[in-house]
């Protein structure tokens, strides 16, 4: 898939006024589609969710670039947007909702770090991209996270071990909860928090070490 | 790293985090067994354990953004049904508010729409809304922005469109203003007044902050978005910190109450509490903690534990330390400095404002409503009901010292009731009518539910909180008629649900207690109380019947059983209490740390013995060696509850209770003297309680009741004057309680006794004309009492008790007709009462001792007359003594009844018969005392009665003089 980075060029009303209800139907029936084993309705859905995953964070992107307000918008109210947008019908089963939500997250994922990448604002994503920490009190000096760093981990956590790197997708990208991700995933909330738990771990050893490699 | 060996590191690593520290080394060189390239990336992941506590990647990474804007950008212009939308004026956590306009019409008409976020779960039903809008829409005040219409967008977000209200924040209004505080208590007023008219249509805000409350410039204050928060509820998700937390983001945490952080049941309490934080912040500039945004944890933490700092003290606090982005801290206010400001909120708005906040909801104001009031009052200068101190103490001031309070109360309930009558009716036909929607059927009833919980626990739990108070009486008639027409109407619509059904045999229980519970501050009710018991049981009978094994329902069927028990005959009552003691044991076996049932197992146990040869009961079986062993298992229970609360009140009351129905069958069996121990012991206690709480009247009670037994048991033993001492002052006692609440008829009962006992320790004594003065008065009292319920057995057994008293004070003075009258009515009513329950020992044992008394009197005018009530009073006794020989207490009396009617039978020697009857009276008179000398139970006072007894046996020539025999029982 070609990554299109985003400009404020293609963000704005345009895209949404041309999403017409026959789309989200489409949506619908692409999600029912997977969910039956129907791979390529995986390709063709994620045709229609990156663009405007794309969208929406683009914009705000795209505003960041100006140095304006500070607000912050979560990863999770995008996707849960996109979603609203694209299949936001209450008739869809919920194992739809959660397939939708595990392509959004690992989108959601690609696109933020296609950003972060293309700025060249790789190291500690100055600018754009911050985190809310819970602890941002306590690690006043630096509460971003290199996603480009992130982003090489996961990509290594990927080989090894699938689950895993599959679970931080969801909870990070996706901002979804251990119980959404339990669901997403057909796992039990105590494998999830597990998993999740030893993945954190390793992510964070790794990013110190690739922290120690560039600051050195 | 290949997936085979990262799955080895991850159970190496796993099973690592599961021990603590100090045991993973020896674990590791287990777990590894010298594969060092293991040991070492395990090691070296467990030196970032602190993710777990620090929430590395913990919170989904967020962008900044401008969605305001975008938003704005995005839907301005679009139509959303009729509605065009022109701009965005307002956002927040649940979603954005846009100015719109309908479209379609000629002119233009603006409203505000409300566009709403949804998480991923979100339970939205466009039915459903459309259910609760249209409750909504009904709410018609003019302080309250109308709902106007509302559904949901293309895309499936739901909207509502509201009146459109120009205005300003109310706290803002304030500000800008510079209102003074009177001005803000006014505004804020009528802003109660609003909320309580909603709540009157059953409608919770749920979401009350200053954002929600505009005014506008003509200075009326509009509330917004009332109801807006249920439709958009949360609620069937599970309950996880997460999902609370994630609704309290929702919500705005600085108004919320601790029920709805907690994610408990939201009521019109929580709408109070919101009102309590709005008016401190209006008052104070500030929020009446500080919340730390960063952590839902402790947010959550401090609204439920932290009390809030009075807002007196709060607007001399340096800036900084009130909560983020206060107003500059009273500078606003048009009051002045801080000093004064701080001077002008001491006290009543202290109070106030702090009643509103208080965590338990049960604790605030009643109802927005008598928050609105106790500021009015306050602002014309009357006290307010708000109390600092504990709810009880609070609602002793209220009733005892503010008239304007009970009618407070009285205006509550009706409103309540009608409000009641209402959703009844819904519910009802909501049920009735299958046609209608499932959703509205659900929602109806779930109103009908809330209501349900407010009435219940208005009626029961404002009733507890009172019910020991002084002069309570008469709002606790009241709220027994309210409950009462409450309870009917429901129990017409309860039939097919077990749960309400289970709840209203509760409640009429509780009803008859309140009504007529002898055990309890009662009001005399008697028949009004066994009706309610038998609504209870007929409710709560065919549903045991299904649900054989369920031990909510057995435990209540324990509780029914337990109070029908004292509304019945001797031997059902024992039945009874047995029945209750029976489930109440096998239950506790089950649940052996179940305080509650523990207490109500002793308290079966306390009651039970007292219906087994107890003096004090009016009615019981026979049997001293079985009420004592009740006694014993009762105190037994009880006094570890005490051990582990030194303090509490009601584990106090109870041993109280117990030891004193020890004591009780240690005198009965003949041991007062170790009957006292347990008495004073006891009693020294129970003084401290009530220097520490001299307002509990129960205490005071209590004390008064066991101080009237020392004195019984000190005067038995012949030390009269150390009764008196003891008598005198518990007298006082219960006189000052009974004319502090002339309708409490349980005082009355306890007062009718006080004097009967103070005027026979005054004859014995001497004082005459004192002791007909009390006697009357009990007989006076005895019959104001029969006049309120002239079928209660209670009442009756009193009377009787007083004619016998007087008739006896009466023949000391010389007027031996009008006395052998007295006397002559009590033996009546009392012989009655045996007709009326033949299994009671009790009525049967007063009536023997009534006729000694009668038979005293008759002696010295018709002594004919005095040998027969002698005999009747000998045939009556002497088959109860032999049933139960331990009786110490009734053995006297026969002993006594033996030697007069011996005297009798000699003195009116007309023929041969009467001396030989005569001495075989006195024989087995003798007898008696000789064996209860064996046993070591006779008493000084009874040794000249025994010595006269032994004599007149020797006079008679009996073969069996002075000997004792071994037999002697059997010869009664």
């Amino acid at each position: 898939m070609t990554r299109i980075l985003c400009s404020a060029k293609e963000t704005g009303f345009g895209v949404c006024a041309a999403l017409s209800s026959s789309s989200s139907s489409h949506v619908t029936e692409l999600l029912a589609r997977w969910s039956d084993g129907d791979a390529a309705a995986r390709e063709a859905l994620i045709a229609v969710v990156y663009p405007e995953l794309r969208r929406l964070a683009g914009k705000c992107l795209a505003g960041q670039q100006r140095h304006q307000q500070h607000q912050t918008l979560q990863s999770t109210a995008l996707v849960h947007e996109a979603y609203l947008r694209l299949a936001g019908q209450s008739s869809l089963r919920a194992e739809n909702r959660a397939h939708f939500f595990a392509i959004a997250a690992r989108l959601m994922r690609e696109i933020l770090v296609d950003h972060a990448r293309s700025r060249g604002a790789a190291k500690r994503g100055a600018g754009c991209l911050t985190l809310s920490f819970d602890e941002a009190v306590a690690l006043p000096r630096r509460p971003q996270i290199d996603l480009v760093a992130l982003d090489d981990a996961l990509n290594e956590l990927t080989v090894m071990d699938p689950r895993q790197s599959q679970i931080v997708d969801l909870r990070f990208f996706g901002g979804l909860s251990i119980e959404d991700t339990s669901q997403v995933l057909g796992l039990s909330p105590a494998t999830v928090k597990r998993e999740w738990s030893i993945a954190r771990m390793w992510l964070q050893r790794e990013l110190r070490r690739s922290e120690a490699t560039h600051d050195s | 790293m290949i997936p085979e060996r990262w799955q080895q590191v991850k159970d190496v690593l796993q099973g690592a985090l599961e021990l603590s520290e100090q045991w993973r080394k020896t674990f590791l060189d287990d777990a590894c067994q010298g594969d060092r390239p293991l040991r070492q990336e395990v090691e070296s992941l467990l030196l970032h354990e602190n993710v777990l506590t620090e929430g590395f990647l913990r919170s989904p990474v967020a962008v900044s953004a401008q969605d305001v804007e975008r938003d704005a950008a995005s839907w301005a212009g679009r139509r959303i049904g009729p509605y065009e939308i022109i701009e965005i004026i307002g956002e927040g956590g649940m979603g954005s508010v846009y100015r719109a306009a309908r479209a379609d019409e000629q002119y233009q008409k603006q409203v505000a729409i409300k566009i709403v976020k949804l998480g991923l779960h979100t339970p939205f039903t466009l039915a459903r809304f459309r259910a609760e809008r249209q409750i909504l829409a009904n709410l018609e005040h003019p302080n309250i922005a109308r709902l106007l219409d509302g559904g949901a967008t293309e895309a499936g977000l739901p909207y509502v469109v509201m009146e459109l209200i120009d205005g300003q924040p109310i706290d803002q209004y304030c500000e800008a203003r510079k209102l003074s505080v009177e001005e803000r208590l006014r505004l804020f007023r009528t802003v109660c007044l609003a909320v309580q008219y909603a709540h009157q249509h059953l409608v919770v805000h749920r979401d009350l902050k200053p954002a929600n409350i505009l005014v506008t410039a003509d200075g009326i204050p509009k509330l917004l978005d009332f109801g807006i928060a249920k439709i958009l509820d949360t609620g069937s998700i599970p309950g996880g910190t997460e999902t609370t937390i994630g609704f309290m983001l929702m919500l705005t945490p600085e108004y919320a109450s601790p029920e709805q952080v907690r994610g408990d049941t939201v009521t019109t309490a929580s709408d109070v509490y919101s009102l309590g934080v709005i008016l401190y912040r209006l008052l104070t500039g500030r929020h009446p903690y500080s919340l730390d945004r960063r952590s839902p944890e402790l947010m959550m933490k401090t609204i439920c534990d932290t009390e809030p700092v009075r807002p007196s003290a709060a607007v001399q606090r340096p800036e900084g330390t009130a909560g983020e982005g206060a107003v500059a801290a009273g500078d606003g206010v048009a009051d002045g400095t801080a000093d004064k400001l701080s001077k002008r909120l001491r006290g009543d708005l202290d109070n106030v404002v702090l009643m509103a906040l208080r965590k338990d909801e049960h604790r605030r104001y009643l109802s927005a409503g008598q928050f609105a009031e106790d500021i009015q009052r306050h602002l014309e200068s009357l006290p307010v009901i708000a109390r600092k101190d504990t709810a009880r103490y609070r609602a002793s001031k209220f009733v005892a010292r503010h008239k304007v309070g009970v009618v407070a109360v009285v205006a509550i309930l009706l409103t309540l009731a009608s409000g009641l009558a209402v959703t009844l009716r819904e519910a009802r036909i909501a049920r009735q009518q299958t046609e209608i929607a499932r959703q509205q059927r659900a929602q109806a009833e779930e109103r009908f539910k809330d209501l349900r919980q407010v009435a219940n626990s208005f009626m029961f739990e404002f009733h507890d909180s009172i019910k020991h108070l002084a002069g309570a009486t008469p709002v606790r008639a009241l709220l027994v008629r309210r409950s009462r027409d409450y309870l009917d109407r429901l129990a017409h619509d309860a039939n097919g649900d077990p749960s309400l059904q289970q709840e209203l045999g509760t409640a009429y229980m509780k009803l008859g207690d309140i009504q007529g519970n002898p055990a309890e501050a009662d009001l005399g009710d008697t028949n009004g109380a066994k009706v309610s018991y038998q609504n209870a049981l007929a409710i709560l009978q065919p549903l045991l019947a299904s649900h054989p094994n369920e031990p909510a329902l057995q435990l209540q069927a324990a509780a029914l059983d337990e109070r029908i028990a004292l509304h019945s005959s001797a031997q059902e009552c024992v039945d009874r209490l047995h029945k209750a003691i029976y489930i109440r044991e096998a239950l506790l076996a089950d649940n052996p740390a179940d305080v509650q049932l523990r207490r109500d197992l002793a308290s079966s146990y306390a009651e039970l013995s007292l219906h087994y040869a107890n003096p004090y009961t009016i009615s019981y079986l026979l049997g001293s060696a079985t009420g004592m062993r009740y006694a014993r298992k009762s105190l037994d229970l009880r006094q570890p509850l005490l051990d582990a609360a030194p303090n509490d009140a009601i584990s106090l009351f109870d041993v109280f209770e117990s030891y004193h129905y020890v004591a009780d069958m240690l005198w009965v069996t003949g041991h007062p003297r170790e009957a006292l121990h347990y008495q004073m012991s006891i009693r020294d206690r129970m003084r401290a309680f009530i220097e520490h709480n001299p307002t509990n009247s129960e205490a005071r009670r209590l004390l008064v009741t066991g101080e009237g037994r020392v004195a019984s048991v000190l005067e038995e033993l012949g030390e009269l004057s150390r009764a008196w001492e003891v008598l005198q002052p518990a007298y006082r006692g219960i006189l000052a309680i009974g004319a502090a609440d002339t309708k409490n008829v349980q005082i009355q009962r306890q007062e009718i006794s006080g004097y009967n006992q103070v005027g026979e320790l005054a004859l014995r004594m001497g004082k005459l004309q004192e002791a007909i003065r009390d006697h009357r008065q009990a007989v006076a009292f005895s019959l104001s009492l029969i006049k309120i319920d002239p079928t209660n057995s209670d009442s009756q057994y009193r009377l009787a008790n007083s004619y016998q008293a007087l008739g006896n004070a009466l023949a000391v003075g010389g007027n031996l007709k009008e006395a052998e009258e007295n006397s002559g009515k009590g033996a009546e009513i009392r012989q009655s009462l045996v007709l009326a329950d033949p299994s009671d020992a009790r009525g049967r044992y007063a009536r023997a001792k009534n006729l000694l008394d009668l038979g005293n009197i008759q002696a010295r005018g018709s002594p004919g007359h005095a040998l027969r009530s002698f005999q009747d009073g000998i045939a009556i006794l002497a088959p109860m003594v032999t049933a139960d020989p331990d009786d110490w207490l009734m053995e006297r009396t026969l002993a006594d009844l033996y030697s007069v009617a011996g005297l009798a039978s000699v003195d009116g020697a007309q023929i041969t018969r009467s001396q030989r009857q005569g001495c075989s009276f006195f024989l087995k008179g003798a007898a008696l005392w000789r064996d209860m000398g064996q046993r070591n139970v006779l008493i000084e006072v009874d040794r000249p009665k025994f010595e006269a007894a032994a004599r007149r046996q020797r006079e008679c020539g009996s073969p069996q003089g002075g000997r004792p025999t071994g037999n002697l029982k059997t010869n009664r």
